[in-house]
């Protein structure tokens, strides 16, 4: 397939606990287009804006539960290949940052997850999969098909603008 | 021979604006679950290791491997039985899906 770029500009994650639904606007998830889909997540950069000190707690996580009827991307988030050619998939990954349920962070202690935590006061947290090593995502049901890089309990949030680059299978 | 370190990914966290320090890390990709996690590098006990995947393992797949019942599939072998459509995943954690052959 494709990489594609999946960012989300001067947003503000809200500390939420594991296993708490996630507000609007306060993550940015992505999830198979199938059950049968293959995600490669390889690269995920974070840069902060707030204007005062601001330790905000991200991570890259699965879900426990899967988000119900995910809202489609508007602007100024945004999906999209990284080549220019790039043919159109069967079925596109969902990507997204509301929805009617929002997804909710496992907390499976077996659960694999990244801790990406920064100061959003000019702080910037990049994270590169070796060639081959992705974070990878199987389906689009509990607990393999869906992650998210949202914020934990704690800290004091602040706006970031964040990427990921992803390549479905 | 290949080295187990080759697969690897790089973590950055540049606070310095903030008044802050500069950490990278070395991050590892789990053959059994295709999660991600942060070494400690400052870990002195050995990192998990399957011998079937010749590929490190994170602490909790490695612990799920220890079982007695335990039977080995990586993440790989994983991907190909969804993929197929030979079975989906119905449940259970990444280290142990809940498989429902179709």
């Amino acid at each position: 397939m494709a990489k594609r770029i999946f960012q989300f500009t001067n947003w503000t994650p809200t500390a939420t606990a594991d296993t708490t639904a996630m507000a609007n606007d306060t993550y940015m998830a992505i999830k198979g287009g199938s059950g049968t889909q293959l995600i490669e997540v390889q690269e995920i950069m974070a840069s902060g804006f707030a204007s005062s000190s601001a330790p905000t707690i991200l991570q890259f996580a699965r879900h426990s539960t899967v988000a119900t009827t995910p809202t489609a991307l508007a602007a100024p988030a945004s999906d999209g290949p990284m080549h220019p050619s790039t043919a159109p998939l069967a079925a596109p990954p969902v990507t997204f940052r509301a929805a009617a349920a929002g997804g909710q962070r496992s907390a499976v202690v077996t659960d694999g997850r990244l801790n990406m935590g920064l100061n959003v006061f000019g702080g910037i947290v990049r994270w590169v999969a070796a060639q081959g090593a992705p974070f990878s995502l199987l389906g689009n049901t509990a607990s393999l098909g869906e992650a998210s890089l949202s914020s934990f309990t704690g800290g004091t949030v602040g706006a970031i603008s964040a990427h990921i680059i992803y390549e479905p299978y | 021979m290949t080295s187990l370190n080759k697969d690897n990914g790089w973590l950055m966290i540049d606070n310095r604006a903030a008044g802050g320090k500069l950490l990278e890390n070395h991050t590892m990709s789990c053959s059994h679950c295709g999660g991600v996690v942060v070494l400690n590098p400052q870990r002195i006990r050995a990192r998990a290791y399957c011998r079937s995947c010749d590929h490190y393992i994170c602490d909790d797949c490695a612990n799920v491997a220890s079982q007695a019942t335990y039977k080995h599939m990586s993440f790989a072998e994983l991907s190909d039985k969804v993929r197929s459509g030979k079975c989906v995943i119905i449940g259970g954690t990444p280290s142990s899906p809940i498989l429902k052959e179709l």
